[in-house]
């Protein structure tokens, strides 16, 4: 029988997707299972591995049984997954503690300790990224010096990827896409550092060995077919960070190529052929081999959820103007009554805080200029600019570090929004494309393990014929002083208002 | 028996009430008016609509009455402050009134300030910094540029002023409207005849100034005849509208405040000697009692604040209004108060339309901050209600950094029927609050006034005191005290912070 079928699997932060593509990219289907982060206290956030599994094995098994996905004809397996994820396991793979989440931030006197004696420079320079509470090197130091008893027993340090292909095939693997997650991996040798690693007093046994993403790294275990379906032997490869798979899966391959994360989360990837480092950005190494990617995570895409469900509230249009609508049309619609700039209305969108490039988790949102002129329909649109904003703000020091975006392809439900898109090719001055694909994610984990097994001729070629730019929008240029003016604003509004957010999280803590 | 009138000459209309001598309300008539914007920033109104306004709502008070309109002992008057009426020598209207929301006068304001010798000559002069809506930089407006006009002024007259020259032939004005003009020595009484030289302003020109409570004029044969009230009865002095409502609501002694939650807010408390605030920051006037004065606060937008919420993002409410009767405000507040005080860290700025106390700022606008997903319609709802007695609070920091006792709060205004809004200021301000007996507005005092004058009450003090009675109070929770001390502070740093990010704005709002 020919095996023509591709499975993809993303552990992401509230649940796991996992989908079956034919190798023509068209989609066989495509589920998702929950689970939850656990924070028992506001700095802890962890998810349980076992879930990680359970979630792939019914995911697996819906595939096979409610899709009709049949599992002799699966060619490869790729898994990818969130970043930064620290699990200590056994030597029979067993986790010793729960993983510690990107979202983790209790390792902040570690990253003290590494600033003093091994300086964010040198940490820049090798592995491209800041000192943050939310890498691994800094969660392992705390493992260390509070868990020393699972330090002590730890075999290895595996990832949400790696974890993943442990349990479908038995061998412990660190694939090059996560590895920026250490401060003890040279992303331009796309290897471990032993000069790091002795720097850092890492036993270098801790961490398994280095594949690139694209590696058929081993074959599903008998054990793993059991609890999956899967047929023992299908070919798993070593997989990758999330947004690089996205980046894939949106036909993001060339240099300066950028994808915009138009999510919960929002960001930004720009695809680069060499290695760029800057200390307000996230640098790593691409799912592909000749490959890197500079990167940004922002918490303001989640803005239109807030008013939407928050303020607004679901009674606010009537029943009969939303039936069958997405309301983030609505939303668009509102926004599209008021004027770019919303009438001098400037959006901080740090509501939940913010990441790059301002690395602020004390920064809250802000709305600067209300007025009676202006109402909902500049508030809302305040939020879209917001938002575009802070991309701008993330592309700018892109820029500045020599990795200039050439275009933006925008995945996510706000890529729905054609205000919204509009509202971003203005802003930021890059021209923004919509493509036909919307589970890149995943279809790139599918799709990268297709190019693992040699699947394709020409991966780029194949992909192009699955993967097309629906609709682009152009920047404006008549609209470019008005959005310098109100970006200087953003940035001055920020600066000045930072103390103040401090003084708050201190009264609200 | 007898019956007083009071009248409010107000700025969207005029209010006439009568009162019995026990300050109970027999009966009230309003008329509303247009007021003009013939250019952006500009606000007129035709004094001959005021006139109107007034014997409309007298005839119909008047009806009411029926034969008990014989026992109407006096008229008492109360007004916007500020407008201008220009009159000639045959007391015509020269031109329509310039009101004090009209914002044409910035340039005069220099000018004042700098003729007189500085911003620290004027306030010692006159009490007060030259503000735009003030009277003086109108009639140096005039000077400028309707000299032509300027020439044939004979007198210039305050809004219940020109009223009361319609009701009664008489030309006066009193103290408390006289200390809005800027031209008044608010601590001597008497016009500052340092500023009129310096402003190159006949002495002439300004009515001759009485007390609040003094007779006035009596009401002339035709208009009496024309209303059906009795004529020749005495239309006293009365006071600004300010002034007016702090009587009505018994704010007659030294430690209590007025708090007034209307369109725009009020922190006002009496005082028994002059006392000014160097900055300038809060108004010293005189007040409707001879020989006392007060100190005001003002901010912009109080309830607009509420109402701008409502009308953007409350249509549920309305809606439910609509088919159930409550309240939409009602409703409102019922979600705010399911949220924490303090709204878990969300501050509102209301300055939706710039500022007066204590930013004196055109440019300053409104603020959300602190914004985190937690956040709700109802944290926002809380926020403005807050951001609105932060606001006040500025007014009372100031009113106790000058030494003057603050004691006891008195609500008027529609805030004062929210109980939440109450407990707010009570909080916030670590006062008690009392809600009145009246809450009827300066034509309550207006009436009050005209009593004394007519010999019905002894003073201004029985007059109140013989009327208006506390009917609630609402006491501070101490638990919150320390709570809304760290966001009061937290609110006073984001206007300075913000202050030069406001006026870059201004050029996008283009």
């Amino acid at each position: 029988m020919e095996r023509d079928i591709l499975i993809g699997i993303d552990i992401g932060t509230s649940g796991c997707k996992t989908a079956a593509y034919a190798v023509d990219g068209s989609v066989l289907g495509t589920v998702t299972e929950p689970y939850g982060v656990q924070r028992r206290t506001a700095l802890e956030a962890e998810q349980n591995a076992d879930d990680w599994w359970n979630a792939v094995c019914l995911n697996i098994r819906r595939l096979i049984n409610d899709k009709g996905v049949d599992p002799k004809r699966v060619l490869a397996i790729g898994v990818v997954g969130h970043s930064w994820a620290t699990l200590p396991v056994s030597r029979e793979g067993r986790p010793l503690h729960p993983a510690m989440l990107w979202l983790d931030r209790r390792a902040l006197s570690e990253c003290e300790q590494i600033k003093e004696k091994i300086g964010e420079d040198y940490v820049l320079s090798l592995s491209g990224n800041r000192i943050d509470p939310a890498y691994c090197v800094p969660k392992m130091m705390w493992l260390q010096n509070h868990r020393p008893e699972v330090y002590k027993s730890t075999y290895r340090f595996l990832q949400s990827n790696s974890y993943i292909v442990y349990r479908l095939t038995g061998e412990f693997t660190q694939d090059t896409s996560q590895g920026y997650g250490y401060y003890v991996f040279d992303i331009a040798q796309r290897d471990w550092s032993m000069e790091a690693l002795e720097k850092f007093q890492i036993d270098p046994d801790l961490l398994p060995a280095v594949f690139e993403s694209d590696t058929v790294v081993g074959e599903v275990t008998r054990q793993a077919a059991e609890e999956t379906g899967l047929v023992a032997g299908t070919p798993v490869i070593a997989g990758g960070v999330d947004c690089a798979a996205a980046c894939l899966g949106a036909n993001i391959t060339e240099h300066l190529e950028t994808q915009e994360q138009a999510g919960q989360a929002g960001g930004m990837t720009i695809c680069t052929d060499r290695p760029y480092r800057d200390l307000r950005l996230i640098s790593g190494c691409h799912v592909l081999r000749d490959r890197w990617h500079l990167s940004g995570g922002t918490v303001s895409g989640g803005v239109l959820n807030w008013i939407y469900q928050q303020v607004l509230g679901a009674g606010f249009y009537n029943a009969r103007r939303l039936e069958g609508r997405d309301p983030f049309q609505l939303l668009s619609e509102e926004a599209a009554q008021a004027k770019p700039g919303s009438g001098g209305l400037l959006f901080l969108p740090y509501m939940a805080g913010e990441r790059t490039p301002i690395w602020d988790p004390l920064a809250k949102g802000v709305f600067v200029g209300l007025s009676y002129e202006k109402g909902r329909h500049e508030i809302i649109r305040a939020l879209m600019e917001g938002a575009a904003l802070a991309l701008r703000h993330n592309l700018e020091v892109a820029a500045s570090a020599g990795a200039k975006p050439s275009i933006l392809v925008s995945v996510g439900g706000g890529s729905r929004s054609s205000v919204w898109c509009q509202i971003k090719a203005d802003v930021t001055g890059v021209p923004l494309g919509v493509p036909n694909m919307q589970d890149g994610t995943v279809f790139g984990a599918a799709f990268l393990a297709g190019i693992g097994v040699g699947a394709f001729d020409d991966f780029k070629d194949a992909l192009k014929q699955i993967v097309q730019v629906e609709k682009w929008y152009e920047p404006r240029s008549e609209l470019k002083s008005l959005y310098d003016d109100l970006y200087e604003a953003y940035l001055m509004s920020y600066q000045s208002l930072k103390p103040v957010m401090h003084k708050l999280a201190k009264i609200t803590e | 028996m007898s019956f007083i009138v009071g009248i409010d000459v107000g700025t969207s209309g005029v209010k006439t009430l009568v009162i019995s001598e026990t300050g109970e309300i027999i009966t009230q008539a309003t008329a509303e008016y247009p007021l003009y914007h013939p250019k952006a920033g500009w606000a007129e109104q035709d004094p001959e609509d005021w006139w109107q306004g007034t014997l409309t709502t007298l005839k119909k008070v008047a009806q009411d009455l029926g034969p008990k309109a014989k026992e109407v002992k006096a008229i008492g008057l109360s007004g916007q402050m500020h407008g201008s009426v220009f009159l000639d020598k045959a007391g015509k209207v020269l031109r329509p009134a310039i009101l004090w929301c009209d914002v044409r006068t910035a340039e005069q304001c220099w000018y004042i300030t700098e003729k007189v010798g500085g911003r620290e000559r004027l306030i010692g002069y006159t009490s007060n910094p030259a503000l735009e809506g003030f009277t003086a930089p109108k009639i140096v407006w005039l000077q400028q540029n309707e000299p032509e006009v300027y020439q044939q002024v004979d007198k210039v007259l305050l809004p219940k002023d020109y009223v009361r020259y319609r009701l009664t032939g008489e030309i006066f004005t009193e103290m408390s409207d006289a200390a809005g003009t800027v031209l008044l020595d608010v601590v001597n009484r008497r016009w500052s005849q340092e500023v009129l030289s310096a402003l190159n302003i006949s002495p002439d020109i300004m009515p001759e100034v009485r007390e609040a409570t003094d007779v006035c004029g009596t009401l002339a044969a035709e208009v009496a005849e024309a209303a059906g009230l009795p004529a020749g009865i005495p239309v006293a002095g009365g006071g600004a509208d300010n002034a007016c409502g702090a009587t009505g609501a018994g704010i007659v002694k030294a430690g209590r405040v007025l708090s007034s939650i209307g369109s725009s807010g009020v922190i006002l408390v009496h005082t028994d000697e002059p006392q000014t605030d160097p900055e300038g920051k809060v108004h010293t006037f005189n007040h409707a009692i001879p020989n006392k004065w007060y100190v005001m606060g003002v901010i912009m937008a109080a309830g607009l604040s509420l109402k701008w919420f409502r009308d953007n993002f409350a249509h549920m409410e309305k809606q439910l209004e609509n088919l159930t009767g409550v309240d939409a405000y009602d409703l409102m507040s019922k979600q705010a108060s399911q949220t924490p005080p303090g709204a878990e860290g969300l501050i509102f700025l209301p300055y939706l339309n710039g500022e007066r106390t204590p930013h004196a700022d055109a440019y300053a606008r409104g603020v959300f901050f602190g914004i985190n997903p937690r956040h709700t319609r109802g944290h926002m709802i809380r926020a403005v209600m807050e951001g609105v007695v932060y606001a006040l609070r500025d007014s009372v920091e100031i009113i106790r950094g000058m030494g003057i006792p603050v004691e006891q709060v008195r609500a008027i205004g529609g805030g004062a029927k929210s109980p939440l809004w109450r407990q707010m200021q009570a909080d916030i301000m670590q006062l008690e609050v009392a809600t009145l007996n009246v809450d009827e507005g300066p034509a309550f005092g207006a009436a009050l006034l005209a009593g004394v004058a007519a010999g019905i009450y002894s003073s201004v003090e029985e007059a109140a005191e013989s009327t208006v009675r506390i009917t609630h109070t609402t006491e501070p929770n101490k638990a919150l005290t320390k709570l809304y001390d760290d966001y009061y502070q937290l609110f006073r740093s984001l206007y300075p912070a913000l202050k030069d990010r406001f006026r870059e704005a201004a050029k996008l709002e283009a």
